[in-house]
């Protein structure tokens, strides 16, 4: 594989001293459906725009919100393909992880762990980077609750609240209007939701979202159509 | 003339089977070591006798290695083994720290033992080990290891030459066996004493065991040590 005519990196810099295939792989990102999470005092959500070409396509099968540990879980921006590959081997690393230290993967290795494979992917030859951005919520060892946002080059920033995606400038003033360091996991859904329906084009239902939490003691779960539709209920 | 030939007949019985010599890379340096777990404690001790063959090369070489402030790994077995296995979990150890920014917990420093263990499952580390640490509820935790990296949680253990003296002891006295009173609860320093004990009657039967004993108890606050002495003989 890296041994042919492709062993050299096809990310290289720029005379000005950017990398321009990170940069474009920001733009992909930045015409992805917007993600976004906020990190309360006992909990974390994370909430994307599922919205799909045409009424046609099954949006049960679609999901963009993945569970890696029992304690933490993914959302995206940008080119899903991609985001498969990352969640597959995400899980595959802290599997070993359990394996070797009898404990589940802590958020904040996951973060540096995964960080560390999208920064391979702009150094190693005949690869190009990973066209998403990486929202991870989940619990530090120590039951904290956390947000991460991980992009193409490899950096990776602990958020408070934070959007990724289309719209995402708009999306983080209101956020940064709205977000409180004593707010709670139900605040911080319904906020969540209220901003996910600034930006959004046409009507925002259960159907057309995916909303994953994770509560201080508990277990990182994608929420049911049925459970946003009562936070939508109450919205409203 | 009778007698020649019979010899003769003997040398060809003798040489007939090959006799191969083989380079050994185990050795056995001998040794006992004992952990008890209490609700908030846990004594871990370990005879500081290193023999090999009939020799004795060293009375005080020690058996106790503390991987964290609150974690310790006892071992018997192939001293140059134990040697490795420890720098191999000291330096895994210290990545986890750099990592996870504190360091390991005893439960994890145990699953790792035995990863550890079974990745030279075809060419093991001849330690027998047991390990002791407060969990991360600060209770006691014992937990006892073959040579390949099997483990379970236990209440108490004992590994090494002395082990099948020290156990049926321990069974009794902490385990409550074939006793009709209630199962007491013990303090530190009495589980101490009883090691001791269990150490003098190791050292009276097994030629591998003596000299000194060191006695290590663990609670929140750390590590506090303690040597007792035993026979030399």
């Amino acid at each position: 594989m890296g041994d042919s005519a492709y062993s050299f990196s096809l990310t290289t810099f720029s005379r000005t001293g950017k990398l321009l295939q990170i940069e474009y792989a920001l733009n992909a990102v930045a015409n992805g459906r917007t993600a976004l999470g906020i990190c309360a005092q006992d909990g974390v959500v994370i909430a994307t725009d599922k919205k799909l070409p045409s009424v046609l396509v099954d949006s049960e099968h679609v999901q963009k919100i993945e569970t890696i540990t029992p304690k933490a879980g993914f959302c995206y921006a940008g080119v899903g393909p991609d985001y498969r590959v990352l969640v597959k081997r995400s899980r595959k690393s802290s599997q070993s992880y359990l394996s070797e230290y009898g404990e589940v993967q802590p958020v904040h290795q996951l973060v540096t762990d995964t960080a560390s494979t999208m920064q391979e992917y702009t150094q190693r030859g005949g690869v190009r980077p990973f066209g998403i951005s990486l929202l991870v919520a989940g619990l530090d060892s120590d039951g904290k609750p956390a947000l991460f946002q991980v992009d193409p080059s490899g950096s990776y920033f602990g958020w408070n609240a934070t959007a990724i995606g289309k719209n995402y400038v708009s999306a983080k003033n209101f956020l940064e209007k709205r977000w409180t360091e004593d707010m709670e996991l139900e605040d911080a859904i319904h906020t969540a939701l209220l901003t996910l329906r600034e930006g959004f084009e046409g009507e925002m239902t259960a159907h057309n979202i995916e909303v994953g939490i994770v509560k201080k003691d508990g277990e990182f779960q994608v929420l049911q159509p049925n459970q946003i539709q009562d936070y939508l209920d109450e919205a409203n | 003339m009778g007698t020649l030939m019979a010899s003769t007949e003997a040398s060809v019985e003798a040489t007939s089977k090959p006799i191969e010599h083989r380079f050994s890379p185990y050795d056995f340096n001998g040794g006992t070591v004992a952990a008890v777990a209490g609700p908030d404690y846990v004594v871990v001790a370990a005879d500081t006798r290193l023999s090999s063959g009939y020799e004795i090369k060293s009375r005080h070489v020690t058996k106790l290695h503390a991987l964290t402030n609150q974690c310790i790994l006892a071992s018997a077995g192939c001293k140059t083994d134990v040697d490795q296995l420890r720098s191999v979990l000291d330096i895994r150890g210290k990545m986890y720290q750099h990592n996870h920014r504190k360091p390991m917990q005893t439960p994890s420093v145990a699953q790792m033992l035995s990863v550890t263990l079974y990745g030279k499952r075809f060419f093991p580390y001849y330690a027998f080990n047991v390990l002791a640490g407060m969990d991360a509820a600060g209770v006691g935790a014992v937990y006892s290891y073959d040579a390949i990296g099997s483990f379970e949680r236990t209440g108490y253990s004992a590994a090494g030459s002395g082990q099948a003296y020290v156990i049926p002891f321990l069974d009794n006295v902490i385990g409550n066996r074939n006793r009709l009173e209630e199962k007491p609860v013990l303090a530190a320093q009495e589980v101490v004493e009883l090691l001791k004990d269990a150490f003098l009657s190791a050292g009276e039967r097994d030629i591998y065991t003596g000299d000194q004993v060191e006695i290590m108890v663990v609670t929140k606050d750390g590590i506090q040590t303690q040597t007792f002495a035993l026979k030399a003989d």
